[in-house]
């Protein structure tokens, strides 16, 4: 060692030096990179939950199913024509300023929901095909990434979203839906989901229900839990 | 150096497989609930939504429906309505008329949504029997529904194939063409054709289990520790590789 040390210690001075330069600015760019893509995305406080078709919150999480109100049936009186059925278009949300198309998701073979995948849609939001027209009585179910490998995606900021807020739904047939914020719920867990809630509820009027995923669990790798924005129509008009 | 440089390559390397984290799966299925909005045939103006709770043969039901014909005969109009079964799972596309008179009746139908599996009356029975009892149908052109009920082994096995599909019937006879309105019944010949023709339409399916996986965790996770583990990691390289430089200089500065 000592002897090829006299001998090559030149050359070797020099990789160790340029081993040493290259790994350090590499290593800031690395803490660089790492420390500013740390933004973990929103969550709703306890009072953003609000009333949502007729159910206030349970803690932790929302366990309530929803219960369709019993409206009086209007019999042999003036009845009211929801309007037709046509697949959302657009999304946006002015609060949050967040614009995007809208494109149609089913469920996978395993009866999840499915969501955009890698590519041009990836950062659009979806609607849920089996889920109502939004403007039709029932809930029309948008979904969107929080984020994705390339980092915040579409609804990365809806746990911002509050009570009052306006979201606004384009129509293929050119009708601009508007609802307005019910209630803004975090479901930790996958489990307290409240699927009858959200696919469900209040079937009586036209409903909206935007849904991305919570709450990371740093030991799986995976979001556990799921936000929710339930909002109803307040009117509707030609685009 | 060769040791020092050993200790630390595993650390680099153990914070690559936190970088390549998953997309989030979700859970196992409960595969209980289901829905089906309720779509519009033969140019009704309708629409409605339901929701299938299933446990066992037990069935709760709870459907809300708007915009139908309001009146039949100066009374509230009957919409019979049931758990079609054993078709194709599907509403009948317009084709399906074959008569050519404008309106897909119950029968014409049939092979998209199959026979009646369950009557979805108000009170009593609700077996295929009771199908176009229309005193036991809910009535008027809005109208909420809500039963728990019993189900036979084969509706319950056509909700759980995806085949059920929920049909609501009872057209505005104005409506129709002037042939269509001079046509009886095809299932109650002392009925006009418009009373018992399917005016809404919905494959009952499944609701999706648990939540949707929408996020990778890019932003929330410590992935981002992988990435700040490999910095410190180049970090301390560039350490060791410093200190060995000056090692081999005060070395050469010993032996000179």
């Amino acid at each position: 060692m000592g002897e090829s040390l006299t001998h090559r210690g030149g050359g070797r001075r020099s990789i160790l030096t340029g081993i040493a330069v290259v790994a350090a600015l590499a290593g800031i760019l690395a803490l660089v990179v790492a420390f500013r893509g740390q933004d973990a995305p929103p969550t709703p406080p306890a009072s953003a939950a609000g009333t949502v078709d007729g159910s206030t919150p349970t803690t932790p999480g929302d366990t309530t199913q929803g219960k369709a109100k019993t409206s009086t049936p209007k019999v042999g009186g003036a009845t009211q024509h929801p309007l037709p059925v046509s697949t959302p278009q657009q999304i946006d949300i002015p609060a949050l300023d967040v614009h995007s198309s809208v494109i149609t998701v089913g469920k996978n073979p395993d009866g999840t929901l499915e969501v955009p995948q890698p590519g041009p849609n990836i950062d659009k939001a979806a609607w849920y095909e089996n889920s109502a027209s939004p403007g039709r009585p029932g809930p029309s179910v948008i979904i969107g990434h929080v984020d994705t490998t390339a980092g915040r995606s579409i609804f990365f900021n809806l746990g911002d979203l509050r009570p009052g807020d306006k979201v606004r739904v384009t129509r293929a047939d050119n009708t601009l839906v508007t609802f307005v914020v019910d209630g803004v719920r975090d479901y930790p867990q996958k489990s307290d989901f409240p699927t009858q809630l959200v696919y469900g509820g209040d079937l009586s009027r036209p409903n909206l229900r935007l849904v991305t995923c919570s709450n990371f669990d740093q030991e799986t790798g995976h979001y556990v839990g799921n936000l929710v924005v339930f909002a109803h129509m307040t009117g509707a008009r030609k685009a | 150096m060769k040791k020092s440089l050993r200790r630390m390559l595993p650390l680099a390397a153990a914070a690559v497989p936190l970088a390549l984290m998953p997309m989030a799966t979700a859970q196992a299925a409960d595969g209980t609930q289901y829905g089906a909005t309720l779509n519009p045939l033969n140019k009704s103006t309708g629409s409605g939504m339901l929701t299938l709770s299933l446990s066992g043969n037990s069935a709760t039901i709870t459907e809300n429906v708007s915009g139908l014909a309001t009146t039949f005969s100066g009374a509230a109009y009957p919409h019979v309505q049931h758990i079609h079964i054993d078709g194709q799972g599907v509403c009948p596309a317009p084709s399906a008329d074959k008569s050519g008179d404008g309106v897909i009746s119950t029968t014409e139908g049939a092979p998209s949504y199959g026979g009646i599996g369950t009557t979805l009356s108000t009170s009593g029975d609700t077996s295929p029997k009771a199908g176009t009892n229309v005193k036991t149908a809910p009535s008027g052109g809005s109208f909420s529904y809500s039963r728990t009920i019993s189900l036979d082994s084969k509706t319950v096995a056509s909700i759980k194939a995806g085949t059920a599909v929920i049909v609501v019937h009872g057209l505005d006879p104005a409506t129709l063409s002037k042939k269509a309105q001079n046509e009886k019944s095809d299932l109650v010949p002392s009925l006009p054709l418009a009373a018992t023709s399917p005016a809404l339409c919905g494959t009952l399916s499944s609701m999706p289990t648990s939540g949707p996986a929408t996020g990778d965790g890019s932003t929330a996770s410590n992935d981002n520790l992988g990435v700040a583990g490999i910095g410190g990691g180049l970090l301390a390289l560039a350490g060791g590789a410093y200190l060995l430089r000056r090692r081999m200089d005060s070395r050469e500065q010993a032996q000179s």
